[in-house]
């Protein structure tokens, strides 16, 4: 055993930063290559082929009940619902067997001219369709079961969430993801708002309790256990830091100063991020661990706590009041700080610019909060805190499916492209030794940058051949296992090479970057099993 | 002096006030119920006691008492908590009881707590109280309200710090108003109070004066009058490393270096040297991360680089080389007492005097020093103390803490913040009385990051002796478990010097006795160390 200085001094309380965008160079917008967010199956052949035979199987059947369904429906002159399902058949199967037999059948079927007849056989149509549905959402339950048996949670995740796209009713489907049917309205809600409805009622401030609606509906809000004219209560809520409006929801608790409404539309945002935080990253954490967070919800012992200043001035009154007024801090958008377990951000004109802060810190406080970390453990590899951070704000929703690392056109991917481009001498390996402090003291900007893309490659390059076991390391980091040159080990590259090897892989990828934008996928289509 | 008196069976006392608390909390929100409090109460745990405070409802009679009690007895980062708690009051009759609390509670402690609490609500009509409050006859609570009203930029608490400057006697709440009015002005008036005076009276006057604003050849003026830190950087061919230190203060006397205890910002001494700046020069050292010296020799698996010592004093005496100074005192505190001991060695012409703060002689006592945490935390079931002993050794092979193998073999789970709680922890183990809000005040800027390292193998007492007498004086707190009384008095043995020991401080006599401290030091130099004869001459 050796003495030395206390592990406190060389990792104090984590504080990670985001630095304000006004530091970065405006960049024009390209387009890129694209670069599925396709889940990569375990890369097991031999549970990749028999999960291939066996969703071929139920796709196989699924057309056939179509093929039966559109049959029908061309006997019956429903010749454009028939048309649309041969075209929905060809869609999932453009080699099915029995296409061109259907096909020539609706094509030569009469349209039925009857009103009446039409609409009494539509209803027919929708249950039988609905039945197929079912039938197929049954044979994918089951499958999904099985892809959890053999650790397969993302695509297990995906599955399910298709089966409630097919068939929303789907008892089983809602069961595996947590969710509870509410006998009044007969929806289908999440286990917490399930217990959460028996004493509460949701507005659009959030929750309140039942027994105060009346003081609810005559627009007083509640205080420190009294309940005030909703002026007074603004009066003191947007007085001061310390007594902001908050909202809790199922996972998070927010304060701002900026209204309950508002600050309970960021607590949905959030909800909604916290999922597909946990699809991307399930080999974060151990199989079970990350099952249960995927699929369980386990109730959250403790909220994840997020503040929002209404404008920068205030952001920088916090820091001057509470953090001594900290030149890092000053120079933020935002931060986490692991000590006190909060992330901190503030509301610009820029709203895009105010999200993409607002999910980055949000990723630093769910890598931290979500497991027990060591990450003052690991030596080397500082940038990989700040770059899956960076990474994250790539993320957009397109129509209402989260595209991870869409936004490769932001400036701070665009500064990395051009950094490189122009500096062919850049090190991955020195990158990778750069301690915390340098990290953040030397070029800090560029090195968020960097940070970023790096993440982004490991992420999406090859059809996302790294991602595996880059999250494997950001584990590791994590989990203070992590030495200067362990990325080279935890990342395997055919035919070796190493850090070489890796970085010649990431100036290719960066600079080819930007010349096709990737479409939103058909979020966990099963006939993307089908490689 | 101006430590408070150390609470008695505080604990107790709070577990009985627990009593009159309703046992529910109403509302839907905020407020804590009593079973919270009673498990925070008893949980070693002090993120988790501050959050439970925070949440508290000042609002309820029996919580707002209990806050109150809080506040009084326990340590700093409790009483933060029940500050931010008392932050959230909104009824006139709260509020009321606030300001009367501020102005007439015996306790100073309830009266600094409810100037920080009024001032973070930064409503307009508690500003008058806060002013009022400048002139408290304690200057613990002056010094606080300084501090506090140093936040929001406002006329009208500028000319309340001007007003106070100009009849303030402690020397450590004149630092505070300075630093104040700094912050809040950008003017660099300087530590005399008639400047700030005559500069107030024309700048408020001034139609075209903006409060805050001011420009760089202002802040070099400021610089080269000595009433801002100048910066300095100092490359050491020798010592291989860049220095970096900040200069204050001018006089006859010798100029000292000042090494704050290791990984601690120079910001945790710089409020109460003034007594020495107005005599000497202070060179305030900030100690170079580890990362930036060269080929250090390195331990375990994870290759942990050793406190490179010998480069620090090469480094010390290129920055002696570049100020064109004859000789340095040296001011070091806790293990960077090594490198004044070193340097003396090794420099002994270089060296003026020694003053060490809490010293240690070595890794022995260093060793025993980690037994006391772990001893007297386990002993008192004060986790948090008895893991930063753990944090204090790691493997020499596999370069893992003690903490991580403790709790691995344990199978004990980290908690959250547990970097945090250990962190603030080892922070109050350096006061006397860890109730001090200054201690809250120095905490966000104490933080100096250099890196991990091991501790050399340093002997004092088997070193060979510097070739010339060094004059010495030692200064201990008696309540530090950092170092001993002892240890201390057997340095001072050594280099034939003296040993004080402060009956109410810990690591930081210089703030918990910060006039006696000054005052100790500066008749040390005056009667140990020669003055250049030519300066005194100029000055006369």
């Amino acid at each position: 055993m050796k003495d030395r200085t206390p592990r406190r001094r060389k990792a104090p309380p984590s504080v990670s930063l985001l630095l304000v965008a006004f530091l970065l160079v405006p960049a024009t917008v390209d387009a890129q290559t694209r670069r599925s967010s396709k889940t990569r199956l375990s890369r097991d052949e031999q549970i990749e082929a028999a999960l291939r035979k066996r969703t071929q199987k139920i796709q196989d059947q699924y057309c056939r009940d179509l093929v039966r369904v559109a049959n029908w429906a061309a006997l019956q002159g429903l010749k454009k619902d028939a048309a649309a399902l041969v075209k929905k058949i060809s869609g999932i199967n453009p080699q099915y067997p029995k296409l061109e037999d259907i096909r020539e059948k609706v094509e030569e079927a009469e349209e039925e001219s009857d009103t009446a007849k039409n609409e009494k056989n539509g209803k027919s149509l929708l249950t039988r369709l609905k039945s197929a549905d079912k039938k197929q959402g049954v044979e994918l339950v089951k499958l999904a079961t099985g892809c959890m048996k053999v650790g397969l949670f993302t695509r297990a995740f995906d599955m399910i969430n298709y089966v409630l796209e097919i068939s929303p009713d789907d008892s089983k489907a809602r069961k595996i993801l947590g969710y509870k049917k509410d006998t009044k309205t007969k929806t289908w809600i999440s286990a917490w708002e399930y217990s959460h409805r028996k004493k509460n009622f949701l507005t659009k401030e959030g929750w309140f309790e039942k027994k105060k609606k009346k003081d609810f509906d005559k627009g007083l809000r509640p205080y420190k256990g009294k309940w005030l004219s909703a002026e007074r209560e603004k009066s003191i809520r947007t007085r001061n830091e310390y007594a902001p409006y908050t909202v809790k929801s199922e996972h998070f608790e927010v304060q701002t100063n900026m209204g309950r409404e508002r600050a309970w539309e960021f607590a949905l945002k959030l909800e909604d991020f916290y999922t597909q935080f946990f699809r991307v990253f399930i080999g974060y954490y151990d199989q079970i661990a990350g099952a249960r967070l995927l699929f369980n919800r386990p109730e959250t012992k403790k909220m994840h706590l997020v503040i929002l200043f209404p404008s920068r001035n205030d952001y920088l009154t916090h820091v001057k009041q509470e953090k001594g007024n900290d030149k890092l801090l000053r120079e933020s958008a935002g931060f986490y700080s692991g000590s006190d377990r909060k992330s901190r951000f503030y509301w610009s004109d820029n709203e895009e610019e105010t999200y993409r802060t607002f999910y980055h810190e949000v990723a630093h406080q769910l890598f931290a909060e979500t497991k027990s970390t060591r990450s003052g453990g690991s030596r080397g590899n500082n940038w990989v805190v700040e770059g899956i951070a960076v990474y994250i704000e790539t993320w957009k929703k397109i129509k209402g499916n989260w595209v991870p690392g869409y936004e490769i056109d932001s400036s701070r991917m665009k500064i990395a492209q051009r950094f490189l481009a122009a500096n062919g001498d850049w090190s991955l390996q020195g990158f990778a030794h750069i301690d915390n402090d340098q990290f953040h003291k030397v070029n800090r900007g560029l090195n968020y940058c960097l940070a970023g893309a790096l993440c982004h490659f490991f992420m999406h390059y090859n059809d996302e051949v790294y991602k595996e076991d880059f999250v494997r390391f950001l584990s590791a980091y994590y989990m203070g296992k992590i030495s200067n040159d362990s990325l080279a080990e935890y990342i395997k590259i055919e035919g070796g090479g190493g850090f070489n090897a890796l970085e010649k892989q990431f100036k290719e990828y960066m600079a080819t970057l930007g010349e096709k934008k990737p479409e939103p996928e058909a979020e966990a289509d099963p006939e993307d099993l089908d490689e | 002096m101006t430590s408070f008196n150390m609470q008695t069976l505080s604990l107790t006392a709070l577990c009985a006030a627990l009593f009159l608390l309703p046992s529910t909390v109403s509302g839907q929100e905020e407020g804590v119920s009593k079973a919270t409090i009673s498990k925070a109460l008893r949980t070693p745990n002090s993120l988790i006691r501050h959050d439970t405070w925070t949440k508290m409802n000042p609002e309820d009679k029996s919580q707002f008492s209990m806050l109150l009690k809080i506040m009084a007895k326990q340590p700093w980062f409790d009483r933060d908590g029940t500050i931010k708690a008392l932050a959230t009051a909104a009824s006139d009759e709260v509020l009321e009881k606030m300001i009367k609390a501020l102005q007439k509670n015996k306790d100073r402690a309830v009266r600094q707590g409810m100037a920080v609490a009024l001032a973070k609500m930064d409503d307009p009509i508690f500003y008058k109280h806060l002013y009022e409050a400048l002139d408290d006859k304690d200057p613990t609570v002056r010094r606080v309200v300084v501090h506090s009203l140093r936040v929001h930029k406002k006329p009208e608490a500028v000319d309340a710090l001007v007003q106070r400057f100009q009849k303030e006697d402690d020397p450590v709440v004149k630092t505070f108003l300075e630093k104040s009015l700094n912050e809040l002005t950008q003017a660099y008036r300087g530590p005399k109070p008639e400047y700030w005076l005559s500069w107030w009276e024309t700048a408020k006057n001034d139609p075209d004066y903006k409060l805050g604003e001011t420009d760089e050849e202002a802040k070099k003026a400021a610089e080269d009058l000595g009433h801002k830190l100048k910066q300095r950087r100092t490359v050491s061919i020798l010592g291989g490393v860049t220095l970096e230190s900040s200069e204050r203060g001018s006089g006859i006397g010798v100029p000292i270096l000042i090494i704050p205890p290791y990984g601690y910002s120079e910001n945790i001494m710089l409020p109460f040297l003034s007594g020495l700046e107005q005599r000497h020069k202070l060179h305030y050292i900030k100690l170079p991360p580890v990362r930036s010296f060269k080929k250090l020799r390195t331990v375990s698996a994870k290759n942990i680089p050793y406190y490179p010592i010998d480069q620090l004093v090469d480094a010390f005496e290129d920055l002696r080389k570049q100020t064109k100074e004859e000789r340095f005192a040296i001011m070091a505190c806790g293990m960077n007492s090594w490198i004044a001991m070193r340097y003396a060695k090794k420099y002994p012409r270089s060296v003026a005097g020694m003053l060490l703060v809490a010293p240690l002689s070595g890794v022995k006592e260093y060793a025993r020093a980690t037994d006391r945490f772990e001893k007297q935390g386990k002993g008192k079931k004060d986790t948090e103390m008895h893991y930063f002993g753990l944090t204090r050794r790691f493997n020499s092979q596999t370069g893992e803490s003690n903490l991580d193998s403790y709790q691995r073999e344990n199978e004990i789970a980290k908690w959250e913040g547990e970097g945090g709680c250990i962190d603030r922890r080892s922070w109050s183990l350096f006061f006397h009385d860890e109730r001090d809000y200054v201690i809250s005040m120095l905490y966000p800027v104490k933080n100096h990051v250099m890196g991990s390292v091991a501790i050399p193998d340093f002997d004092l007492f088997k070193e060979k002796k510097p070739a010339l007498r060094i004059p010495t004086l030692v200064i201990t707190g008696k309540s530090s478990l950092y170092n001993s009384i002892e240890d201390s008095k057997g340095i001072a043995k050594y280099y034939r010097g003296l040993c004080l020991v402060y009956g109410y401080s810990s690591c930081m006599p210089f703030c918990e006795e910060s006039k006696r401290f000054n005052k100790d030091v500066a008749g040390f130099l005056r009667k140990f160390t020669r003055v250049k004869k030519d300066a005194s001459k100029k000055k006369d």
